[in-house]
């Protein structure tokens, strides 16, 4: 028999362990781990004897192998220390193991078959992850006649696992991931692919996930987010949670959400946000579904005629607005009357001590607050523009709406109508 | 004003749209499997099984309510629950199981296709091929949701029983009568006719569609009030429609010592509303059953395995992403219209053994369900109270001592 240095966590799982003189002690029945590490490290294991269960520390556990591939558990040390179990602990069998995980680099969920363990500095630690079916096999104890099988179809059963960096860990029992898992990987990931991850998780899980994302991702992630998931998640947060994200989202979005929660709670929500928005969210619920003004956007940079391009460029600097918002610079009177528009292009391979009022495109292409998504969407596409400014009946400029925006609500019409 | 009137509006749309799954699963679980069982209970018992009628709908909604709150307090399927809390043996047990019993079914309602276009002298041996490979085409090119409905009005043509037991007007108080007074027979025949009757009535694939078909509506706690009227409410009418089968052929069939070998017999209870046509009425509504439920178990069976074992699944993947799943799917259906194809092969009879081999399997699942639906880890404060748990129980406990006399009793018949 051979010391093993790394191996599937379902090997050892169940099996007799001995001590020092060879005397079997009892049967491994989990592993405990300290996720606070860069790799999960394996403290203590839980041993049952009969109906007792006692912990004991994993320093000096060893695996042996034969020639057969049959495992043997040891714990090479004189005296067992014994410890009492803490409910804050994470089992690596119970909390682990069957278990849902995302796959930071394939962007999915996945299901654990198996857990591949090694020795780092005399410390197991956890290595990988096992997705594969033949993790599935291993578990059932088939795994070598079917590599004899597939071998014989001239086909190579492989192992698929995924190394512990792009390993997310979800919920399971677990209500507060960041207090267990502190390397929130999921994080790095684009908020649509966040969004898709949430919308495939069950509430749960999802409930878990979201509110371990910072403020301002988690904004992001929700404007993402499909309608029913959005509603079931701003159900279950607080009102302090909730207010704090829903305030740094853009007020179309927000006005959208209110319209699909109950209406009590929409008012207590909308209370706690700044008055601006306020203002703004209480317009925009206004509007009829399928008018321009029920999904405009109310960022957007307005300056006066004045100026100069210099001025403009450095007040864009300085303000960094959102991509968005900042593909054409509104120009606008003191009335907020619009004069005209400036693609941002234009403005920045123009001198820069021109005045803004030379270089606007007067009587641009607009659309009043009360037109359909259809008459916008004729509009972009003749001109070939991305966003177009919206106007009321006096000519003010009130909002704009952009191609994205009027693609999305499209797409939202045709899946309730199938 | 406005704002109110659309906010109630959006209420009652959201309950009617909470108010659904429950109905669809109990009216496909009417498949061709039970349609006959329940014909076959009336014409060779006559009313001599509606107590267990009776007792079996209300198992039959605590049931069914389990899996409704297990899909809302987790948002999980059953078959996810499963592999979570039992581990990969388990759950290859349990999946097993659910595949033995649902290939059993779909070998049933195949053979309801068969026999219901028969009716209309048309041989199996075409209507299999060409029946089988336009569901397996319709469901994996996605254009299925369109035409199930067309499928599912064709079994509104069950109804006609309703009208038909009024009409014969049988003798209610003997009716009232066998329904709150036990009787059983210790005989294979009458213990597996029964068997066959729970099995059709609560079988494993139900509950795994069901438990699905919540889920993916992502109702929340708040909602789960109007679920539960769902499934009840499906529970109840399910089995009035059974009810009414085996009332119309006890008063037809029973009658006359005619028992049912074809699906000849059994469309014959329909003649005193149909006349000549009772054929076509029971012929058409056999085949919009049968095609149904040959369309969605099948599926539901591929995605309860894929799930569990965390295959990739869902008919928006192609079939190189997603292997697993269309070998499943394809398996089953290929296998299902084989197997009729045998010569030789009584259909009516196929159907029989067929539920009777789900009710035999039902326990299995069931068990599963109980335990998971009892742990405070899983379910929190959703528990299972007594009463659920004591109908739950008993349930799966009457199953297995009637299968355990049904495996006994030819052994003393010997003596």
């Amino acid at each position: 028999m051979e010391k093993v240095t790394s191996f599937f966590f379902s090997k050892i799982l169940y099996k007799e362990v001995h001590n020092i003189s060879g005397q079997t002690i009892g049967k491994l029945n989990d592993l405990i781990l300290d996720f606070n590490q860069d790799k999960p490290t394996v403290i203590y294991m839980q041993i049952t004897n009969g109906r007792k269960a006692f912990y004991t520390s994993a320093e000096a556990l060893i695996i042996l192998k034969d020639k057969k591939e049959r495992y043997y558990i040891e714990i090479n040390s004189e005296n067992i220390a014994v410890r009492q179990p803490d409910d804050k602990d994470i089992y690596l069998a119970k909390n682990f193991l069957d278990k849902q995980i995302v796959d930071i680099n394939g962007k999915k969920i996945e299901r654990v078959n198996d857990v591949r363990l090694g020795s780092i500095n005399y410390r197991w630690q956890l290595l990988a992850v096992d997705i594969g079916t033949r993790g599935l096999l291993r578990r059932l104890g088939i795994e070598y006649p079917f590599i004899i099988l597939s071998g014989a179809f001239n086909y190579q059963l492989r192992n698929r696992l995924i190394i512990w960096d792009n390993v997310q860990p979800l919920s399971n029992g677990i209500d507060d991931l960041k207090l267990h898992f502190p390397a929130n990987k999921i994080e790095t990931l684009h908020a649509a692919d966040i969004a898709d991850i949430i919308e495939d998780l069950d509430n749960k899980n999802r409930n878990v996930l979201f509110n371990s994302l910072n403020n301002e991702k988690a904004a992001e992630v929700l404007e993402e987010i499909e309608t029913d998931v959005q509603v079931n998640l701003i159900k279950s947060m607080s009102d302090k949670k909730a207010s704090d994200i829903l305030g740094i989202m853009p007020s179309d979005e927000v006005a959208d959400i209110f319209e699909e929660i109950e209406e009590g709670r929409a008012q207590l929500l909308l209370s706690r946000l700044n008055t601006e928005s306020q203002g703004e969210i209480r317009e925009l619920m206004e509007y009829e579904k399928e008018t321009i003004g029920s999904i405009m956007s109310k960022d957007f940079i307005t300056l006066l005629p004045d100026i100069t391009v210099k001025d403009a460029i450095d007040w864009i600097q300085m303000n960094v607005p959102e991509e968005e918002e900042s593909h054409y610079i509104y120009v606008t009177n003191n009335k907020n009357r619009l004069l005209g528009v400036i693609p941002l292009f234009l403005l920045i391979t123009s001198k820069s001590d021109t005045k803004l009022y030379n270089i606007i495109t007067s009587q641009p292409n607009t659309v009043n607050d009360n037109d359909t998504l259809e008459d916008a969407l004729k509009i972009l596409e003749k001109y070939n523009l991305v966003s177009l400014p919206v106007v009321d009946e006096n000519n003010s400029l009130i909002g704009t709406v952009s191609l994205n925006d009027i693609i999305q609500e499209h797409s939202l019409f045709k899946k309730v109508a199938l | 004003m406005k704002r109110v009137l659309s906010n109630k509006l959006r209420k009652i749309f959201l309950i009617m749209s909470i108010i659904g799954p429950g109905l669809i699963t109990v009216n496909a679980g009417n498949d061709a499997g039970g349609i006959t069982t329940y014909a076959s209970v009336g014409a060779s018992y006559g009313y001599k099984m509606l107590w267990g009628l009776l007792l079996i709908t209300f198992s039959l909604a605590v049931i069914q309510e389990m899996n409704a709150r297990m899909a809302v307090v987790t948002g999980k399927g059953l078959s996810d629950l499963i592999r979570e809390k039992f581990g990969v043996k388990l759950t290859f047990f349990a999946m097993t199981i659910l595949l033995v019993a649902n290939m059993g079914v779909v070998l049933g309602d195949f053979a309801g296709i068969a026999a219901s276009l028969e009716l209309f002298n048309i041989s199996r041996y075409i209507s299999i091929p060409v029946i089988s490979i336009l569901i397996w085409y319709l469901v994996t090119k996605g254009s299925y949701k369109k035409v199930e409905k067309i499928f599912l009005a064709f079994t509104l043509l069950f109804f006609s029983y309703i009208i038909c037991a009024f009409k014969i007007n049988p003798d209610w108080g003997s009716i009232f009568k066998s329904m709150t007074t036990p009787a059983i027979e210790l005989k294979s025949g009458f213990l597996l006719t029964f068997i066959g009757m729970i099995g059709t009535t609560i079988t494993p694939y139900m509950q795994f569609y069901l438990q699905s078909s919540i889920v993916d509506k992502k109702l929340s706690l708040s909602d789960y009030k109007y679920e539960k009227l769902d499934v009840y409410l499906g529970a109840f009418w399910g089995d009035a429609v059974s009810f009414f089968i085996i009332i119309c052929t006890a008063a037809t069939l029973f009658k006359t010592g005619i028992t049912i070998s074809s699906a000849k017999e059994a469309a014959l209870s329909l003649k005193p509303i149909a006349g000549e046509a009772a054929f076509i009425l029971f012929g058409a509504g056999l085949f919009g059953a049968s095609v149904l439920a040959a369309s969605v178990i099948p599926l539901s069976t591929s995605y309860a395995i894929c799930e569990a074992f965390g295959w990739e699944s869902g008919i928006d993947n192609d079939y190189r992403e997603a292997p697993a799943f269309f070998g499943i799917y394809t398996g089953i259906i290929i296998l299902g219209a084989v197997f009729i194809l045998i010569p030789g092969i009584s259909l009516i009879r196929l159907i029989l053994i067929t539920q009777q081999i789900a009710g035999i399997l039902s326990p299995v699942i069931l068990t599963f369900m109980i335990i998971l639906i009892n742990d405070k880890s899983i379910m929190g404060n959703y528990v299972n109270n007594r009463i659920q748990n004591l109908i739950s129980w008993l349930t799966v406990i009457f199953i297995i001592v009637l299968s355990l006399i049904l495996f006994i009793s030819p052994m003393f018949s010997y003596f």
